[in-house]
């Protein structure tokens, strides 16, 4: 009966469901409107029922990987923007890549986008996306053609043939590999304001220097998909 | 000014072309995520014939936090104090990002048909509410009268 909800509006976003995403409670959201929840309330956003901690190691996405591909390379949209993420380039959503589409053609100087919960403002002329609530975290981006080969979409990753890590739940669902990049991110943010890992605190203005951080993290998130969950355990008590 | 992510746009044209019963909400001309408020105060309450401004904004990580209300009216009533803050959980920590603008407001206009003086924020008004509910509802029907009536 859930399903049915694919077709409607998210509760987040007020929009068509967008990779339409399912809490272990049912409720069905944008895959970045659950990223949202799952990283600011940790509640689904319907029904208040808790949200598991490592949820987003492995997020349960109703629509599979065929569908996401098609999605990704329509033929109205010329151009694809990306963003420096872990290892490369990762496709903007398709909401966001029409945003800035239409603000770039529209000779803007900047486009603010609200993706998971935190608001971006992305910098046409120096071609970097800066988090408004929190200026030191700055991503390179570029417009590009869309065949530009790029890690994922939106923190979903593409499959990948000799992928390393397999996630460790195969619910029926679960057919993508999920890597989700911003989670890792967000696991950084956390620890950052614990001042679990302050070597991370030191080095955040630094862009080569956090770079080689995420991507030690990454590794860490990627063959240990405990050790993020225990960072956030230790946390909650 | 920086673009409005499209949550806010499409919640602002529902309640322009589908306006509530009782409130009203109009964006600001100058910043779109702040509200000029207007509820009218609910039938069978001491609030009823009164028309109450209220300013609501919507903070930058809007819906992931909630929007912040407040009554610019003078409002005699346990969980709104004398600087029209308002005592209400889905305000606080019991905001979810699938509640609205609207919501919100139906909220506010239902706590004052349902004072809760024993969470209170006003001490004095809780207090007078609940040791005499008699006098504390002429107080509110004054006030009711004084400021939000006729201005």
């Amino acid at each position: 009966m859930f399903t049915d909800n694919q077709d409607h509006d998210c509760a987040v976003c007020l929009q068509k469901c967008h990779h339409p995403t399912q809490l272990p409670c049912g409720h069905i959201f944008c895959f970045l409107c659950v990223k949202g929840i799952a990283i600011q309330s940790k509640k689904c956003a319907m029904c208040r029922a808790d949200i598991p901690s490592d949820y987003l190691d492995h997020p349960v996405l109703l629509e599979n990987l065929s569908t996401l591909l098609e999605n990704t390379h329509s033929d109205t949209e010329q151009y694809q923007w990306y963003y420096e993420g872990r290892n490369g380039w990762w496709k903007y959503d398709e909401r966001s890549n029409t945003e800035l589409e239409a603000a770039f053609n529209n000779g803007d100087v900047e486009c603010t986008l609200l993706i998971a919960g935190a608001l971006y403002s992305i910098d046409f002329q120096n071609m970097v996306q800066v988090r408004r609530s929190d200026p030191t975290r700055r991503r390179l981006v570029r417009r590009d053609h869309s065949m530009l080969q790029a890690k994922g979409v939106a923190g979903i990753k593409h499959f990948d043939s000799n992928k390393t890590a397999q996630p460790k739940s195969s619910s029926e669902n679960n057919v993508n590999e999920i890597i989700n990049q911003e989670a890792e991110d967000e696991i950084i943010e956390i620890s950052d304001n614990e001042d679990v890992i302050p070597i991370y605190n030191t080095d955040s203005s630094q862009h080569e220097e956090t770079d080689d951080i995420i991507q030690r993290f990454s590794t860490v998130n990627l063959r240990e998909p405990e050790s993020p969950t225990n960072i956030s355990s230790t946390e909650d008590t | 000014m920086a673009a409005l992510p499209r949550r806010i746009i499409k919640e602002t044209q529902r309640l322009m072309q589908e306006p509530v019963p009782g409130i009203s909400a109009v964006p600001s001309e100058t910043n779109a995520r702040y509200f000029h408020v207007i509820v009218t105060g609910p039938e069978d309450s001491p609030f009823e014939g009164g028309l109450f401004k209220l300013e609501l904004f919507l903070p930058e990580d809007y819906p992931m936090s909630a929007p912040k209300v407040r009554f610019i009216t003078k409002i005699y009533h346990p969980n709104i104090d004398r600087l029209g803050r308002i005592c209400l959980d889905i305000l606080k920590d019991k905001w979810s990002p699938a509640l609205q603008i609207r919501t919100v407001l139906l909220s506010i206009q239902a706590l004052l048909s349902a004072p809760n003086p024993d969470d209170p924020l006003a001490n004095d008004v809780a207090e007078l509410w609940k040791v005499n509910e008699i006098e504390a509802i002429r107080n509110a029907k004054e006030w009711t009268r004084r400021y939000a009536m006729d201005n």
